[in-house]
């Protein structure tokens, strides 16, 4: 190692730590050590001064540098398998950093989810809201509809009176048999007040209340007169108030 | 001839001049036992000398120990001994060992998460 520490000190400047790394290395102080003792033994020689002793070192030094070189094959193997770990690690890291870009995506997308709590408070209140309709809202949507809503096309606003309708108009009705009769119907009581028709009263009352009499069939508009039924059902009603208010010729 | 698949190795090998006997003597001890006999043979050449013969044994020399400064992945190779680098070896495994250990935790975590 003589020959190593004194290739450093005679070599060019080098940091410490490539020192320290080259002291470390086995076969470059075997080679140093060799060429030392080989240029020792050369001088001796050309001087004419054969040192053998330099001769039996050169042999060590070749005998050294000889093992050196033999660790070779098993520096070899040793390499093979620092490149298949160095392999096998680079594979594995590039695994786990896979994994982890998956696990962070997962991470990021659950957190994106709505929480189950979450979701039923925000469906609870909009179903709360939705059970409210406010007046602003009615008529908004109202003033919407009014927009495209428009009388109906059949409907002549310059024709005003009961010819349009299929119903007497309502002062014909106030002014009609119908309401005269119902009116005296209701005065007649009052003028009369008489204790037997009281006691009629009573015992309708008692009787409890008429029994409701089907209705007639609504109206239909078929252009054909059927004042005939009607006065027949007056008749059974022993009746004749002459009510049919009603008069088709009139369309 | 042990062939080597490190190519430091290799070309330190092919510089030594010890590649198809790996396990005995370089050749530069026959070099310099035929050199010396040449200038015994032939004293009185001013034009024979031993450093001048075993120039060629001092280049390669000299060119071996300047692969080894150049080289930083050869010195971190040859800068442990075969016994260390041993240890170093049975520790990475070991690393490795834990790392495929741990990934396989984590695959079962996640089987037992993920739905059937």
């Amino acid at each position: 190692m003589s020959a190593l520490g004194s290739h450093l000190s005679s070599g060019p400047k080098e940091s410490t730590q490539e020192d320290n790394s080259l002291f470390k290395v086995e076969i470059y102080g075997c080679v140093s050590e060799f060429e030392e003792i080989l240029s020792e033994l050369a001088t001796s020689v050309d001087r004419f001064k054969p040192d053998l002793s330099k001769a039996q070192e050169l042999v060590e030094a070749d005998q050294k540098l000889s093992q050196a070189v033999s660790k070779f094959s098993t520096y070899d193997e040793i390499a093979s398998k620092l490149k298949d770990l160095d392999k096998q690690r680079a594979e594995t890291e590039q695994q786990t950093t896979q994994i982890l870009e998956v696990l962070i995506a997962c991470h990021d997308e659950l957190n994106s989810i709505p929480m189950i709590e979450q979701v039923e408070f925000e469906r609870n209140t909009m179903l709360n809201e939705r059970q409210k309709v406010h007046s602003n809202v009615l008529l908004d949507y109202a003033m919407k509809l009014a927009k495209f809503t428009h009388v109906p096309p059949t409907f002549d606003k310059t024709a005003v009176g009961p010819n349009n309708f299929i119903w007497p108009a309502e002062d014909a009705m106030r002014r009609g048999m119908l309401a005269m009769a119902s009116i005296m119907a209701s005065a007649e009581p009052r003028v009369m007040g008489s204790g037997a028709e009281e006691t009629v009263d009573d015992d309708t009352d008692l009787k409890g209340p008429e029994p409701v009499h089907p209705r007639g069939t609504s109206f239909e508009f078929n252009g054909q007169h059927n004042g005939g039924e009607n006065s027949k059902n007056a008749e059974e009603s022993g009746m004749d108030l002459d009510l049919d208010l009603f008069n088709p010729d009139e369309f | 001839m042990t062939s080597l698949e490190n190519e430091h190795l290799a070309h330190l090998q092919m510089l030594l001049g010890s590649g198809s006997r790996s396990h005995q003597a370089s050749e530069f001890i026959p070099q310099l036992y035929y050199s010396l006999y040449q200038l015994k043979k032939d004293p009185n050449s001013t034009s024979n000398s031993l450093k001048t013969a075993t120039s060629s044994i001092r280049h390669r020399l000299k060119q071996c120990k300047a692969y080894i400064e150049q080289n930083g992945e050869c010195q971190e190779l040859l800068g442990r001994s075969c016994s260390e680098w041993e240890k170093t070896l049975a520790q990475r495994e070991r690393e490795l060992e834990v790392k495929r250990q741990l990934l396989k935790d984590l695959q079962e975590r996640v089987s037992k998460l993920s739905p059937a």
